[in-house]
């Protein structure tokens, strides 16, 4: 077996190298000798034990601890059967085809359970003559586990080749109101209140026609309006499409291929209108390929940043100027450089595609998680304070949980209520279904409360065992029974409704924050002392990939079942705490009405569903 | 021809019969036969001492024709009675390597024997390791052995020439590049003035184009690229399954895993590794283990790992290893960024820029927020201003010529910028030689003007 090459020929090759400069050699010198290989001098371990260093298999899974948690795809029972369409031609590879879409859940009715929404994709290039495009899809919550469609009534359907979707009540009339990415004209969904949507678009201005991913509401410049940031992706159209060969075999290319284009920050002019502005003036931001964006306050200034996970190019971390004040200047500037949280601590440019935040070492400060390209590492950035990260991606074991997956859609939440956030993330290639592998298995990380993560994904449930082509992925406590349930969107199957069935022992607060001005206070954070032990809950806005989540918080407790006290940061306003509150419930949290907080949604027991 | 000859042998005794009287004329014969017979012999045996003792002579006059098989039997005929002639058995083992009627495996084995003849007291012995270490590593494709041999070389002359270039280069092939400067800096050294542009060339390309540098040597070796598997991969392989034991071959393809988000991958090729007791003694090894322990957050076993690390506690990768050891392990960031520190100090750290990154960051964490700042600076000077495929590939495209002051004015300033003072001086020698140069031709073609 040693030698199955042309062995001649090869013996002819060396032949000439051998003894070519044999006449050049000289004399041996009788040097003194030296040593042959470089001498152990702490070499005290038995083989045995050497050996046990390398037996490290399947790292990262979590092989000694038995985990509590228990998922279900409920989609076919609860009446959602929707598979995105990505328009996949054979042999064309175009690249929106296989990124997929976004979900969100909402409450679009105002009737306190959680709707959903999907972004559809439509027929990219040639449209057949007489075919009905496929249309985004609204599934409202019927409850007790039941869904309807309600696309066409509620108009909420979308003509463009759909990504990402957000949610925010831009025009504060206390209806959410939905902005749809598209690959192709973006659309703003505008509530009317009664269930149905008007196409606001055109009066808004926010019909960028670049290819859009993921966005997200927020008060960028502190007015009391929702403002808006878009993330955008490559500059790709038809003309400039490619087709990629990874050995051999034709497949989709990669970022690399194209020009980013610049994220925007849409300005809500209170009118209707939006002012679309840079989103910061640094000329790397502008030439970023984003995928996903998440803002929260990560400096505890009370301020929202804003971090934009960017495919392959360094990620951009924008933190407001202090010289803001004149139109003239941007918002923001982009600081991921010095903060470290712009390449991994290798200085590597990262594949980032989704992005969770979450004080997931407990230490009172907001960390920032990636996913990434297969066999490149999920990132975890640890808040050192001062907008300051490090990269803690081995210590944390996100990374060793990685190496095998390449992942989008991400979120963090207290699955089991035992008072740190776990994560969740959807997986599957992007090269097409020729290359293996394409379908990975979602996963699900379960956090030992300083920030360390197993890989708890193989005994918690049939859809974390079942390899498919996750995307976009969003929380939200679908039947209100304080367990988070997550919807995931793919590419190769149906969306699925991924039901938290976890028995859970330890206990929670659900808390629903109506800010006075009605402005989701994204960029402040909650506090809640629980007997001794202090919760600190970022309030977030965006991330995952392409999709919204719940914007309810539910903070685990652990095995503490009293009472609780809860404060709130208001961004750019009061901090306000309100005392002795139940636990196991959902609460209201109405700004400037601190002595009468409002109970609702009192838990289910989930067996109702 | 024997009828004949057994029928005159008869009339031989017929016609003798009547003489037989004759005695004198009789002894006269026999003693004209006897020393016929001794004249034959002493000349038999004169002939043949002169054919066994010129058999050398023979030998090599043989080989200079190419005639490889007559100088091997020349060569072994005298090494029957010579068999601790040196010069023999290294030609002997030439001519069973060149010789084209022989099977190559045999004719290998039979060289190798032949040089394992040539003792440490020989001054052919460091030429005779040299060969034998060639033979083990291009033909036989035995790294380790290759390794043993060449430094049982370099022990018996270290101004061997081809013995530091042939290190060099199993360094450079076996992943080990980080370790194999020395011994380029010392063929340099030793090489003839004409011979050391190219060699500079070589280590430039060794440095900023590992896949390619070794081209002729893959092709020598017949390692092809085997799908998305580049040759210098695809050599490591077939080096694995010539020489399991050759543990620093494991480690290299577990780098190249490593290297591309596979620890797992990487511990399992380590794994492979016959003997691990031996293979912990090498700093190359440890370090991707280490490395690899480190990248699946296996902390404790990391520690036991960095605690095996062998002396000498000295060099780059050593100090390299600790300082991923406490900024991912112990999160000391103090010892990280001393570590780290001393790392740079080091070669091929100056510009090792995911190494500097990671100092950058250790720095922010223990508040040397400037030093950081000025890291992370030169970070994006290496990364937008000097290593730019852009400037390297340009460099490589105008490296195929060496005699441009120009270029080599070019490799003086790029290695400047690295504060690679050795490199850029001896550019900036070769650019001096051919400035010096072509200003000698300049007054005779201003003249012929």
């Amino acid at each position: 077996m040693v030698c199955q090459f042309h062995y001649r020929a090869i013996l002819l090759l060396a032949i000439f190298a051998v003894f070519g400069c044999a006449s050049k050699e000289e004399s041996a010198s009788t040097g003194e000798r030296r040593p042959e290989t470089p001498d152990a001098s702490a070499g005290s371990a038995t083989g045995d034990e050497l050996a046990q260093l390398l037996d490290v298999n399947d790292s990262g899974k979590a092989t000694s601890q038995k985990t509590s948690l228990r998922f279900k795809d409920v989609a076919a029972s609860s009446n959602v059967s929707f598979h995105r369409f990505s328009d996949a031609v054979h042999d064309r590879y175009f690249l929106p085809e296989v990124m997929g879409g976004g979900v969100a859940w909402f409450d679009y009715d105002h009737d306190g359970q959680l709707d959903l929404y999907a972004t559809n994709g439509i027929s990219l290039w040639d449209p057949v003559p007489g075919k009905v495009n496929p249309l985004n899809q609204l599934f409202r919550n019927r409850g007790r586990g039941q869904f309807a469609t309600v696309t066409v009534p509620s108009r909420s359907g979308d003509s463009y080749f759909g990504q990402g979707c957000t949610v925010g009540d831009f025009n504060a009339d206390g209806f959410p109101d939905l902005y749809v990415t598209n690959y192709g004209r973006n659309t703003l969904f505008v509530s009317n209140g009664d269930g149905t949507f008007t196409d606001g678009t055109d009066a808004s201005g926010l019909g960028d026609p670049s290819w859009g991913t993921s966005a997200v509401w927020f008060d960028a410049n502190s007015d009391g309006l929702l403002d808006l940031y878009v993330a955008n992706y490559l500059n790709l159209t038809r003309e400039t499409h490619e087709i990629c060969t990874y050995g051999g075999v034709r497949g989709y290319c990669g970022p690399g291929r194209w020009d980013g284009v610049a994220d925007l920050l849409c300005l809500n002019q209170g009118d209707g209108d939006f002012k679309i502005t840079a989103a910061c003036d640094a000329q790397d931001a502008a030439l970023a390929k984003g995928l996903a964006v998440v803002v929260c306050d990560f400096n505890a200034d009370a301020q929202p940043d804003v971090y934009v996970a960017n495919d392959m190019v360094p990620n951009v971390l924008l933190t407001r100027t202090a010289e803001a004040a004149s139109d003239a200047e941007p918002l923001f500037r982009n600081v991921a450089e010095h903060a470290g949280c712009a390449v991994s601590s290798d200085g590597r440019n990262e594949a980032s595609m989704g992005v969770a935040c979450s004080d997931f070492d407990n230490d009172g400060k907001v960390d920032i998680f990636l996913t990434h390209y297969f066999q490149h590492k999920n990132t975890l950035y640890r808040n050192l304070d001062s907008l300051l990260f490090e990269d803690n991606s081995r210590r944390s074991r996100t990374a060793a949980t990685s190496f095998d997956t390449l992942g989008f859609g991400t979120v963090a939440a207290d699955f089991d209520h035992d008072g740190d956030d776990d994560l969740f993330i959807a997986n599957g290639h992007v090269l097409g279904p020729q290359h293996s592998p394409n379908a990975m298995n979602p996963q699900l990380l379960e956090n030992d409360g300083r920030g360390v993560f197993d890989d708890a994904s193989f005994q918690i449930g049939g859809y974390f065992v079942q390899p498919c082509v996750g995307r976009g992925a969003a929380k939200g406590d679908f039947d209100n029974d304080g367990r988070i349930d997550i919807v995931v969107s793919h590419v190769d199957r149906p969306m699925a409704i991924v039901r938290n069935e976890t028995q859970v022992s330890n206990h929670f607060i659900g808390l629903q924050l109506l800010p006075i001005d009605r402005v989701y206070p994204v960029g402040g954070q909650v506090t809640v002392m629980a007997g001794g032990q202090r919760h600190i809950i970022p309030i977030i806005g965006g991330g995952s990939y392409l999709s919204s989540s719940d914007p309810r918080i539910v903070v685990g407790l652990g095995e503490y079942e009293g009472p609780v006290d809860v404060s709130v940061v208001w961004p750019g306003r009061d901090t306000e705490t309100l005392h002795n509150m139940s636990s196991g419930r959902y609460w209201q949290i109405r700004e400037r009405k601190t002595e009468q907080p409002a109970l609702v949604l009192p838990v289910r027991d989930g067996s109702e569903n | 021809m024997t009828d004949h000859g057994a029928q005159s042998t008869q009339n031989a005794a017929v016609e003798s019969t009547p003489s037989e009287n004759s005695t004198p004329s009789f002894l006269s014969r026999r003693r004209t036969f006897f020393l016929v017979i001794c004249v034959l012999a002493v000349g038999w045996s004169g002939y043949s001492y002169w054919s066994i003792e010129s058999g050398l002579k023979r030998g090599q006059q043989a080989a200079a024709k190419g005639h490889w098989s007559r100088a091997r039997n020349h060569l072994s005929r005298y090494l029957q009675w010579h068999p601790d002639d040196s010069a023999a058995h290294l030609l002997t083992a030439e001519a069973l390597v060149r010789d084209n009627t022989r099977s190559g495996q045999d004719s290998v084995n039979q060289a190798i024997e032949h040089l394992m003849q040539i003792k440490e007291d020989s001054p052919l012995a460091a030429t005779a390791r040299l060969q034998q270490a060639r033979l083990s590593l291009l033909i036989l494709q035995r790294p380790a052995a290759a390794e043993r041999l060449l430094r049982e070389a370099l022990d018996l002359n270290p101004d061997s020439l081809d013995a530091n270039i042939l290190m060099w280069k199993l360094m450079d092939v076996t992943g080990r590049h980080i370790v194999s400067r020395q011994y380029f800096w010392r063929a340099y050294e030793v090489s003839p003035a004409s011979g050391r542009p190219p060699l500079l060339r070589d280590w430039f390309l060794a440095e900023f184009f590992p896949e390619t540098a070794n081209t002729s040597f893959h092709n020598a070796t017949g390692a092809r690229a085997v799908g998305e598997l580049p040759a210098s991969i695809s050599l490591l392989v077939r080096l694995r399954e010539s020489e399991p034991e050759a543990h620093f071959v494991h480690a290299a393809l577990a780098a190249y895993y490593l290297e591309r988000g596979q620890p797992k991958s990487s511990l399992e090729l380590l794994k492979e590794s016959p003997d691990l007791t031996k293979a912990m003694k090498d700093p190359f090894f440890v370090s991707v283990l280490l490395e690899s322990l480190v990248d699946l957050g296996e902390n404790e076993k990391a520690t036991i790992c960095f605690e095996q690390f062998p002396e000498p506690h000295s060099d780059y990768l050593y100090w390299r290893s600790k300082a991923m050891f406490h900024h991912y392990v112990t999160e000391d960031a103090t010892a990280a960024v001393h570590a780290y520190e001393e790392a740079l100090t080091k070669w091929p750290a100056k510009f090792d820029w995911g190494l500097m990154t990671k100092l950058s960051e250790s720095l922010r964490k223990v508040g040397r927020s400037d030093d950081a700042e000025s890291v992370q600076e030169r970070v994006k000077q290496l990364t937008t201003r000097i290593l730019t495929e852009e400037k390297t590939s340009q460099l490589r495209d105008k490296l195929r010529g060496l005699n441009d002051p120009a270029v080599a004015g070019e490799l003086c300033d790029i290695y400047t910028e690295f504060g690679l003072m050795k490199e850029a001086n001896a550019w900036g020698d070769h650019q001096q030689k051919l400035l010096t140069s072509s200003s000698t031709f300049l007054p005779s073609s201003t003249s012929a003007k």
